[in-house]
């Protein structure tokens, strides 16, 4: 049976959502996973594996993009319209979600 | 240099019991240096070391996939057809795969080649048993010729439809809790198809035909690797 994409259906996953982030400035794979380790004081990881299929992913959906100029024979990821479009969206939900819950804590 | 052979057991069925122990293997000072014939791991006398061992499947794996695994500090050891690769790193690295929804990618590839190469045998196999019927029928001399491709081709069925099977139920499991758990009662359904081999065997060996010897040692051996299953089961219990 198969599933639905979450990126098809409009929905992030944490990892693409912080590598989509961290695209906003170009960047190459590797320092993709050294800035989400730094900003977040190694409290998220993301690994080798996982850094390469989401990134495939995103590229598919067209969320991402490569840029023509590379660094050390390394491939530059840089986010596109679309991409910013979906994380804004994202960030948004996240927003009401937290909003949400937030009203119960108080 | 010394050198020693040690069987795989099958990545489909026990990646993660196989990797944990090449990485004992590396404790004691044997070193996963690469795989021959598909059917054993070569492993080389070397100092100690306190590694751990991942595997991974990526057809495309190019430049940028190894890059990134060298830069987090996985070493690749040996790629299989450029499709299995296995990766070494200092013990307490961080895993190759830090969430689920990626990880599930990796098997759901690979359910969908074994699903392929489960078909296409399958429609095989039905075409030469209607072969095989014709022949009885009509045409005699071909009859022996079509029997062989046909076990040739329930080999090639078992070594899709297993994995198959494998693949799936991981599938199903690390969307029920998240990560791939070592228990898998899998062990159960090997006993089975091994059992039903053996069974076969044994009928035909009874009635004196030669390729029975085939079921025997092909149900013996699922059943040996069923019963690492089983120990692995209890040992987890």
């Amino acid at each position: 049976m198969p599933r639905k994409d979450s990126i098809d259906i409009g929905e992030l996953t944490d990892s693409a959502f912080y590598i989509l982030s961290s695209v906003i400035e170009e960047k190459h794979g590797y320092l993709i996973m050294k800035t989400i380790e730094e900003l977040t004081n190694s409290e998220v990881t993301i690994g080798p594996a996982s850094l390469y299929t989401t990134l495939k992913k995103l590229l598919a959906a067209g969320l991402v993009e490569l840029n023509s100029r590379e660094e050390e024979n390394k491939k530059v990821y840089k986010i596109t319209s679309l991409g910013r479009d979906m994380l804004i969206k994202e960030i948004e939900r996240k927003k009401q979600m937290v909003k949400f819950a937030e009203n119960f804590l108080k | 240099m010394k050198s020693k052979y040690v069987m795989i057991s099958g990545f489909a069925f026990s990646e993660e019991s196989d990797m944990e122990k090449l990485g004992n293997y590396a404790r004691e000072g044997w070193i996963l240096e690469n795989i021959v014939a598909g059917l054993f791991y070569k492993l080389k006398r070397d100092e100690p070391k306190d590694i751990v061992y991942s595997l991974d499947y990526q057809s495309e794996a190019n430049e940028e996939y190894f890059n990134l695994f060298i830069e987090s500090g996985w070493k690749p050891v040996v790629s299989v057809g450029n499709e299995m690769h296995i990766f070494s790193a200092q013990a307490g690295s961080n895993p190759i795969y830090s969430d689920c929804q990626s990880e599930i990618e990796k098997y759901i590839r690979m359910k969908r080649q074994a699903k392929k190469g489960t078909l296409y045998s399958l429609i095989v196999a039905v075409a030469l048993i209607a072969l095989l019927v014709i022949s009885v029928i009509t045409i005699r001399p071909i009859f022996l010729i079509v029997f062989g491709l046909l076990i040739l081709d329930i080999f090639v069925f078992i070594f899709n439809f297993m994995p198959y099977i494998a693949y799936n139920s991981r599938i199903k499991q690390i969307r029920k809790n998240g990560r791939c758990s070592l228990n898998n009662g899998l062990w159960k359904v090997n006993v089975f198809s091994g059992s039903v081999f053996l069974i076969l065997g044994i009928e035909n060996l009874i009635e004196k035909k030669y390729f029975s010897i085939f079921y025997i040692i092909l149900g013996a051996f699922i059943i040996i690797s069923s019963l690492n299953g089983y120990k692995k089961e209890k040992k987890c219990s």
